[in-house]
């Protein structure tokens, strides 16, 4: 239903009429635009928040074009909010958007930005790295790509350029920025994600390879067939222990599935999954009427 | 006639600044009802809220140009087995233009304002100076702006000596006419000489700076850096480490959009990129050889594999020839 109301400014606008919890709030609103219109006074409860901040001026100094002046009402609403207000000049403690610290957006779960270096970190590594260590040894140590520690270096020579120009040294804005932006100090507690990356290779054709039936088509053959590395290689790399899974492999591999039982009259066309959501099994019945049941690693992320 | 306002409470479109109105627009977004309309219908408003804040400084058909339909991930060594999100890398190739690795760098409070700092000379890219916003970073690139210009960019407008505070959008105006300062890197041009008051703004800012910093009001709600950037503020340089990739359960381009609204965006994209390139461009490109984004093999520093040394006299790299002579007059 829609309702068109005669706004302070003698324009008509049209409002959902389900907007307003009643009529008399409707009323109410009305009267108090006029108030706003005829003096400063205070207002009644229905912008529900000091009016003394809420007054003519500011309002009438929002442009109009952004919004009606319900809409710039709950914005400044939302501004005397107590987590806005303290995000207004930056004291000091933590906040954003998001529900969590690393979480900017609150729409996106998966954009988690890990926390920057601090200038002393970085101060840190790149004395590490002139006192002789390598690039690919500190990349190892501090849990991050090489590309890294060389940025960190760059970073660090043209620091030390300014310096010897006698430049002005900015350390209350580095210090400010750096709070703001949740920096990490300590350098055990560095987290990149940046540690053993292997790139996903995709095909633009698919591959055909020709098998008896009775071949097991294992994830280290594939892994041959598409020159990728061994994983020995990526072992001795990153210096970890364990067998791990190429994620491009094919899927089913059964060493890693027990076969829990075997019904000849079930076989059927479909192969049903089924995730045990309390464990993370995952419970498999293929064609012939096997059922395999991989279950999940005590060491996975 | 004028077009619709860029930031609006009614409209809600979010974009990348960190202008109160904007972040009060992230603060409430709303997405688009799973059943509103048909696919299309999906797809195109899927595609004009993203646009909005993925490069709305681009044109649309700069936009389908620099499209790239590949979409790189990343697994890691150990196991893990929660899902990559590849859709949300659709908008990553914006984020390694110059302009936008500057907002995201927060060095400029949005990407209008630092595609601004670029082309008024105020940024340099390894040591050169760089004038094109739209230049393409590749890994290993360092970034330095002028750190008066970025704490102009970055600092409250109300400073100590209380200047006429001019409305948000227009924060670099000042800085427009602004002749010969101490800057290092550009010489000092001889435009007409602007009125005292903007110079020493500047010069007030840097010793804000130094001394009592007071960021821009609202700024902390929008405070990341992203995980390919690192960024030191001492000196208001970056360095471009690598491409944004997606990673298990995570991506790293940074988006207000869950993945489902950049996979339709995607497809909205892919159809016209289809319908456009005929079917022997499509096969030709088949048969290159194909570039991995391998972040484990390093070469070394650049100059071991680059051999290229870019003079001072030619700035520009050979990767974006710019025109260096006039084009003959047509009589």
């Amino acid at each position: 239903m829609l309702l068109k109301i005669r706004n302070y400014r003698g324009n008509q606008i049209k409002v959902n009429a389900l907007s307003f919890s009643t009529i008399s709030r409707l009323s109410k609103a009305v009267s108090a635009k006029q108030n706003f219109e005829s003096s400063g006074k205070q207002g009644d409860k229905f912008t529900s928040c000091n009016t003394r901040d809420v007054t003519k001026a500011s309002l009438n100094s929002l442009p109009k074009n952004l919004g009606d002046d319900k809409e710039r009402v709950a914005f400044q609403q939302w501004l005397q909010s107590p987590e806005v207000k303290k995000a207004k000049f930056f004291n000091g403690a933590g906040f954003g958007l998001g529900p969590r610290r690393d979480q900017p957006f609150p729409l996106n779960p998966s954009f988690r930005p890990s926390r920057p270096t601090s200038h002393s970190v970085r101060m840190q590594i790149s004395n590490e790295y002139r006192q002789g260590i390598s690039v690919d040894v500190l990349a190892r140590k501090y849990k991050t790509c090489p590309q890294r520690i060389e940025a960190i270096v760059k970073l660090r020579n043209v620091f030390d350029e300014r310096q010897s120009h006698n430049a002005p040294v900015l350390s209350s804005y580095a210090n400010v920025m750096e709070k703001m932006v949740n920096v990490c100090r300590e350098p055990s507690r560095l987290q990149f994600n940046d540690h053993g990356d292997l790139p996903i290779q995709s095909r633009a054709t698919p591959l055909w390879k020709s098998i008896s039936e009775d071949h097991v088509f294992s994830p280290e053959e594939a892994a041959k067939t598409l020159h990728w590395p061994s994983l020995e290689e990526i072992a001795n790399q990153n210096n970890s222990v364990g067998k791990n899974e190429i994620r491009g492999a094919v899927n089913s591999s059964h060493r890693s599935e027990e076969l829990v039982a075997t019904d000849e009259a079930q076989t059927g066309k479909r192969i049903f999954r089924l995730v045990d959501v309390s464990n993370g099994d995952l419970w498999k019945r293929d064609t012939a009427g096997n059922i395999y049941v991989r279950r999940q690693a005590a060491t996975s992320n | 006639m004028r077009g619709k306002p860029f930031i609006s409470l009614k409209r809600m479109l979010l974009r990348p600044s960190w202008n109160k109105f904007n972040l009060y627009n992230i603060a409430r977004k709303q997405l688009p009802s799973p059943s509103s309309g048909t696919l299309f219908q999906k797809k195109w408003i899927a595609k004009r809220e993203t646009r909005a804040y993925h490069g709305p400084q681009l044109r649309e058909y700069q936009l389908k140009n620099s499209f790239q339909p590949k979409v790189h991930g990343v697994t890691p060594s150990h196991e893990n087995k929660n899902p990559i999100p590849f859709m949300s890398q659709m908008y990553a190739f914006i984020e390694s233009r110059l302009d936008m690795s500057i907002h995201r760098a927060m060095f400029a409070s949005s990407a209008l304002q630092a595609r601004q700092l670029v082309v008024h000379g105020k940024v340099s890219v390894n040591g050169l100076p760089e004038k094109r916003s739209y230049r393409v970073l590749k890994p290993g690139d360092l970034v330095t702006v002028e750190p008066k210009f970025v704490l102009h960019c970055v600092s409250a407008l109300k400073s100590k000596n209380s200047q006429p505070a001019s409305s948000e959008a227009n924060t670099s105006t000042e800085k427009d006419g602004t002749s010969s300062n101490e800057s290092k890197a550009n010489p000092s041009n001889e435009e007409n000489q602007e009125t005292s008051l903007s110079k020493s703004t500047l010069d007030s800012k840097l010793e804000s700076g130094m001394h009592n910093f007071s960021p821009k009001p609202y700024m902390a709600l929008m405070a990341f850096i992203p995980s390919y950037l690192e960024v030191c503020f001492q000196t208001c340089s970056f360095v471009y480490v690598r491409d944004p990739v997606a990673r298990p359960g995570l991506t790293e381009v940074p988006s207000p959009f869950p993945e489902d609204i950049h996979a339709l965006a995607y497809s909205y994209y892919i159809r016209s990129r289809c319908m456009r390139q005929g079917a022997a461009h499509r096969q030709a490109k088949r048969l290159f050889p194909q570039r991995i984004h391998d972040p484990g093999f390093f070469r070394g520093p650049r100059d071991l594999y680059d051999p290229k040394k870019k003079s001072s006299k030619n700035s520009y790299s050979e990767r974006y020839p710019v025109r260096r002579t006039k084009l003959p007059k047509l009589v």
